[in-house]
C-alpha cells in the first residue's frame, strides 16, 4: 500500500532512514576502527605482537592453515560436532518438555532434579564422559549436548506452561481434542519462547563442543585454540577464534531467519 | 418455547490444601429459548462458576446440568463461552480466528463458511476477514470473539463479564451490538456481570445471586417491549425501577 503523506511525515520517515543508516555504518567503522588500531600500534612495535597478535599475522595464520590443507577439516569437525550437539538437544529437550507437560505428576517428580541439574556446572562430568564414551567426536558431542539440554527442556516446557488457561479452556469449549490442543494451541503459542530458546542453545552448543575439545581432542577449532596456546603461537588461537565467531554468527543468522520465515508465513 | 437450559440443585465445593470451598449451594435455574439471562452478585458468590457448570469445565459435587435435555458430564460444544478478554490468538488472521471452532469440530463446510463470511460482513467486519488481532480495537477484538462464539451455532451463549475490560464509551456500544447480534440470531444467553447497568439494559431475565455460597436470592423479569436496544432502554423511566430493585436485592 502506498499512501500521500504530508510533507512533514515523509520527513520523519526520512529521518528515520537516515538514522538506521547511520546505526549501520558506525557498526562497520567501529569493527574496522579496533582491527586497524590494533594493527597499527602491533605494527608501530607499541605491543608485541608475538603476545597480542594482529591481523594481518590472524590472515598468514588462516593462510598457513588453508595451505597445509587443515584449514576446513578443522572447521567442519567443530561445526559438525556443534550442529550434532545443537539438534540432539533441541529434539531431545523439545521431547522431554512435551512429556514432563503432557504428564504432570511426572514433572511434579523430576522438578527438583531438573533445577539441581540445571545448577551443576555440566564440564565437571568431562572426565567421566571421556572415561564412559572414549575420547573423541562422540564424547564432544556429549558434552555439548549436556550442557544445552536441560536448559532447553526447562525453556521450552515454561513456554508450555505460560499458555493462558483461558485459551485451554476456550479450546476445551470449542471442542478441541488433546492433539489438536498440542498442535493448534500450545505449539503455536510457545514459537516465540521456543526460538529465543533455539537462540540460547546456539551460543550454548557452542561453548559445549569447544568445552569437549579442550577435554579432549586432536582436531577442531578448540583443539588448535589449546595447540596454540602451548606452542605459544597466539597467531593460530586468534585465528581459531575470528573462525569462531563467524560460524557462530552464521548459525544465529539462520535460526533468526528461520524465525522471520514462519513469522512471514503465519502473517499471510 | 422449551426449557433449554436446566440447573437442578447444583452445589459445587472447592477443594485446595488451605481450604474447601463450598461456592454454590443448591442452585436452580432454568432458560428458555431465545431468553437473555443476566447473573449478578456479588464477586466470588460462584458466577464464573456457574457458566463452567454449564460449559462442561467442572462437574457439580451434587446436582446435575442439562442442555436440551442432554446430561452434561464432560466438555461440550451445545454451549460455547466468550470472556472478558477477547483470547483471539494472534497468528491466527480473523476469519481463521472466528472458524477456529468449525475447524476443530471438522465442520468447515462450505455453508458454514459462507455463514462466518456473513456474519462478519453483517457486523462491520468484513473489511477486516485477512487482518490479524493485533491490528484491531478493543471493540471490534470483542465483536470478533463474539461471532468466533456463534460460529460453531451453539444452543447456549455463556458471557463471562465480556465487557468489563472496555472503556465506558466502547463498552456501550459494544453492548449494543452484542445485544443486537444475540437477539437476531435467536441466540440463548447467560452474561456474568457485576455491572447492574448493563444488566437491565441487555437481559430478560435478571437473576440475583447472594454472597459465597451463591443460592438465587431472585428472579427479576424485565417487561420492556421487544423492540427496545440497549441504549433505548437506557431512556426509559422504567430502566430506574428495575435498576433499583436489583440494587435493593443485592444489599
Ligand atoms: N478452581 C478453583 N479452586 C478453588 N477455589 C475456587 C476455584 N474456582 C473458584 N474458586 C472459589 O470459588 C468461589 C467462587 O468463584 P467464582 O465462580 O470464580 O466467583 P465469581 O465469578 O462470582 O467471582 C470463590 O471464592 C473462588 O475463590
Ligand atoms: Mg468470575
Amino acid at each position: 500500500m502506498k499512501k500521500d503523506y504530508s510533507k512533514e511525515h515523509q520527513n520523519y520517515l526520512k529521518k528515520q532512514k537516515i538514522g538506521i543508516f547511520i546505526t549501520h555504518l558506525s557498526r562497520i567503522l567501529l569493527l574496522f576502527a579496533v582491527f586497524g588500531i590494533w594493527e597499527l600500534v602491533a605494527k608501530a612495535g607499541i605491543v608485541d605482537p608475538f603476545i597480542t597478535s594482529s591481523p594481518s599475522r590472524i590472515i598468514k595464520a588462516i593462510e598457513e592453515l588453508y595451505l597445509s590443507g587443515s584449514l576446513f577439516s578443522h572447521t567442519w569437525a567443530t561445526l559438525l560436532e556443534t550442529i550434532l550437539a545443537f539438534s540432539i538437544s533441541t529434539m531431545a529437550g523439545f521431547l522431554i518438555a512435551l512429556l514432563l507437560y503432557s504428564i504432570p505428576p511426572i514433572r511434579k517428580i523430576l522438578e527438583p532434579y531438573l533445577i539441581v541439574l540445571n545448577s551443576l556446572p555440566k564440564v565437571a562430568l568431562g572426565p567421566l564422559i571421556i572415561v564412559w564414551i572414549g575420547a573423541g567426536t562422540k564424547a564432544i558431542v556429549t558434552m555439548g549436548v549436556l550442557i544445552c539440554i536441560i536448559v532447553t527442556t526447562i525453556g521450552i516446557l515454561n513456554g508450555f506452561i505460560g499458555v493462558e488457561e483461558e485459551k485451554l479452556k476456550l479450546f476445551k469449549t470449542l471442542g478441541a481434542n488433546k492433539l489438536q490442543v498440542l498442535t493448534k494451541l500450545i505449539l503455536p503459542a510457545s514459537f516465540p519462547t521456543i526460538i529465543s530458546v533455539l537462540k540460547i542453545n546456539v551460543g550454548l552448543a557452542w561453548v559445549g563442543v569447544i568445552m569437549g575439545e579442550y577435554l579432549n581432542s586432536s582436531a577442531g577449532l578448540g583443539f588448535l585454540i589449546v595447540y596454540g596456546g602451548q606452542i605459544f603461537k597466539l597467531d593460530l588461537v586468534m585465528a581459531a577464534i575470528i573462525i569462531l565467531c563467524l560460524l557462530a554468527s552464521i548459525m544465529y543468522f539462520i535460526i533468526a531467519l528461520f524465525e522471520y520465515l514462519v513469522n512471514k508465513k503465519r502473517n499471510k | 418455547m422449551g426449557n433449554v437450559l436446566s440447573i437442578n440443585n447444583v452445589s459445587q465445593i472447592y477443594h485446595t490444601k488451605q481450604n474447601e470451598t463450598l461456592a454454590l449451594s443448591n442452585l436452580t435455574l432454568t432458560a428458555n429459548e431465545g431468553e437473555f439471562i443476566s447473573i449478578v452478585g456479588p464477586s466470588g458468590c460462584g458466577k464464573t462458576t456457574i457458566l463452567s457448570l454449564i460449559a462442561g469445565l467442572i462437574k457439580p459435587t451434587k446436582g446435575s446440568v442439562y442442555i436440551q435435555n442432554k446430561e452434561i458430564s464432560g466438555p461440550t460444544t451445545l454451549a460455547s463461552y466468550m470472556f472478558q478478554k477477547d483470547n483471539l490468538l494472534e497468528w491466527l488472521n480473523i476469519y481463521k480466528n472466528v472458524t477456529i471452532g468449525l475447524s476443530l469440530q471438522h465442520k468447515n463446510t462450505e455453508t458454514n463458511k459462507k455463514r462466518v463470511i456473513e456474519l462478519l460482513e453483517k457486523y462491520g467486519l468484513g473489511d477486516f476477514i485477512k487482518s490479524y488481532p493485533q491490528e484491531l480495537s478493543g471493540g471490534m477484538r470483542q465483536r470478533v470473539a463474539l461471532i468466533r462464539t456463534l460460529a460453531t451455532n451453539p444452543d447456549i451463549l455463556l458471557l463471562d463479564e465480556p465487557f468489563s475490560a472496555l472503556d465506558y464509551q466502547t463498552r456501550l456500544n459494544v453492548q449494543n451490538d452484542v445485544f443486537n447480534i444475540i437477539k437476531r440470531e435467536r441466540k440463548t444467553a447467560i452474561l456474568v456481570t457485576h455491572d447492574i447497568n448493563e444488566a437491565v439494559a441487555m437481559s430478560d431475565k435478571i437473576i440475583v445471586l447472594s454472597a459465597r455460597p451463591g443460592t438465587v436470592k431472585c428472579e427479576v423479569h424485565l417487561s420492556f417491549s421487544a423492540e427496545l436496544s440497549p441504549e433505548d432502554r437506557r431512556k426509559e423511566p422504567l430502566f430506574y425501577e428495575f435498576y433499583n430493585q436489583i440494587w435493593e436485592a443485592l444489599k
